[in-house]
């Protein structure tokens, strides 16, 4: 793009005279990494290129689905069933084809998320679970990268900008500080339980691309040590201060953050207490779980492939005491109906047990394990 | 002691957004537990408790005419 047409593109907010050139030279060399490409992130992306910023990054391992077209505003019906990093790639850069843009078809995790986050200035963390949160967390606090955070539930969004030192106090908070951890028997749950209208991500997205071009430039107050809450239903915005909680259980280090277990520490506080095949073989292999069968007697089929007990569902409410505490206990049956039931029994009966349902029950497990039933 | 209680997310639908007449709490910690045992399905929530728009970390003293938030984590995006 030649000078002329650069100086056309961008005119509107050169003119602005906290913000000028030099502001626009600011967002040219600026990289920014979005993690995760759906309702938060769609908007923060746009707006982003629009705005001039010269290298995007965009992770997301996902494809689009039918279900995210009412908020995730980059992608069209004929997209569904693509990977949506390389659309919303390929939809950015034909907004501004000044920008370059790398994609990370993948899942971010504790073995990657530190290689990648490196690179970049500031991040977004327009993702869409606990797990991911917590990590790409600690990796910025690790990375002393500036992180902007944004999550919705149906009418309401949050707000905050993580990792950066307030000028004066030289304090700086992050979200360990607001939500030290995710207590596994707790129930804190997702869009997809409750649902969210469609425009919050949109406004709350915009909201993190607005935070991401006030720290690039060094224009206005960002939301350091501070979280935003907006209520669309009544238009209040809330704003709470932040400050360090010293909480020490999680990872510092890059050895301590490579061997914490994310998935495990925080997957299932966004699930209905199911545990799915793929992570109970994960888990099932731990030393201090303990498995209990809560089929009756005589059920078929039998379980010889681990160790478990036997406690059939009719038997629990009276027998529950029995059950000495372990890290975590899971329960099955055989199509993982019974043990949900089970499973809360077993959590009126001990509040505090973190226990979890084998998801489709064990003839599931059973098949995907290729051994006939 | 009278104490504005300000709820979020899903939280408002376990405790009503009003001022509440509380007796025997002198702390935060004791207004959270408090809480609990009056609204038992508050302790199946990850949340931060503020009192007077200050995310706290430990018991802090509570004065008459408080607001205490409780702002739940979620995780949508």
């Amino acid at each position: 793009m030649d000078h002329h047409s650069k100086h056309n593109r961008y005119q509107r907010q050169t003119l602005l005279k906290e913000f000028g050139e030099s502001g626009q030279e600011k967002l040219r060399q600026a990289k920014v990494l979005v993690i995760g490409a759906g309702g938060l992130a769609c908007p923060a992306l746009q707006y982003l290129a629009a705005a001039g910023i010269g290298y995007l990054g965009i992770l997301d391992f996902d494809v689009v689905e039918e279900s995210n077209l009412h908020r995730q505003i980059l992608y069209n019906s004929d997209d569904i069933g693509k990977p949506k990093a390389e659309i919303a790639a390929k939809k950015i850069k034909a907004l501004n084809p000044d920008l370059q843009t790398e994609v990370f078809n993948l899942k971010i995790n504790n073995s990657n998320a530190l290689s990648i986050i490196q690179s970049f200035d500031v991040i977004i963390d327009g993702s869409d679970n606990f797990s991911t949160r917590y990590l790409v967390n600690d990796a910025c606090v690790i990375l002393n990268k500036p992180l902007v955070y944004g999550a919705v539930l149906r009418f309401e969004g949050q707000l905050a900008v993580f990792n950066v030192e307030d000028q004066e106090t030289h304090v700086k908070t992050n979200y360990r500080d607001l939500f030290p951890e995710i207590n596994l028997s707790n129930t804190n749950l997702s869009c997809k339980d409750l649902g969210v209208l469609g425009v919050m991500p949109g406004l709350i997205g915009i909201l993190q691309a607005t935070e991401t071009i006030k720290l690039i430039t060094g224009i206005g107050k960002p939301l350091v040590n501070k979280i935003l809450s907006y209520n669309a239903l009544s238009n209040h915005f809330y704003d709470l201060e932040l400050s360090p909680a010293n909480n020490t259980s999680y990872p510092k280090t890059k050895e301590e953050f490579e061997s914490y277990d994310y998935e495990l520490n925080c997957l299932f506080a966004s699930s209905f207490n199911e545990i799915s095949l793929e992570e109970f073989e994960n888990v099932r292999k731990e030393h201090n779980v303990l498995i209990i069968d809560v089929r009756e007697a005589g059920e078929l089929p039998l379980v010889k492939e681990f160790e478990h007990i036997r406690l059939p569902l009719s038997q629990l409410q009276e027998k529950a005491n029995a059950i000495s505490a372990k890290d975590k206990i899971i329960l099955f049956c055989n199509s993982g109906q019974r043990s949900l039931k089970a499973q809360s029994i077993l959590k009126n009966v001990f509040p505090t047990q973190t226990s979890f349902s084998l998801e489709g029950g064990i003839i599931a497990w059973k098949q995907s394990q290729k051994i006939l039933v | 002691m009278t104490i504005k209680i300000l709820v979020f997310g899903q939280i408002s639908d376990i405790i009503p957004q009003k001022e509440m007449n509380f007796s025997n709490i002198k702390t935060t910690e004791e207004l959270n537990k408090e809480l609990i045992r009056l609204y038992p399905e508050l302790a199946q929530i990850n949340y931060s408790l503020a009192l007077n728009k200050k995310i706290v970390n430990q018991a802090v003293p509570l004065n008459e005419h408080d607001t205490v938030a409780l702002l739940p984590a979620f995780s949508g995006g």
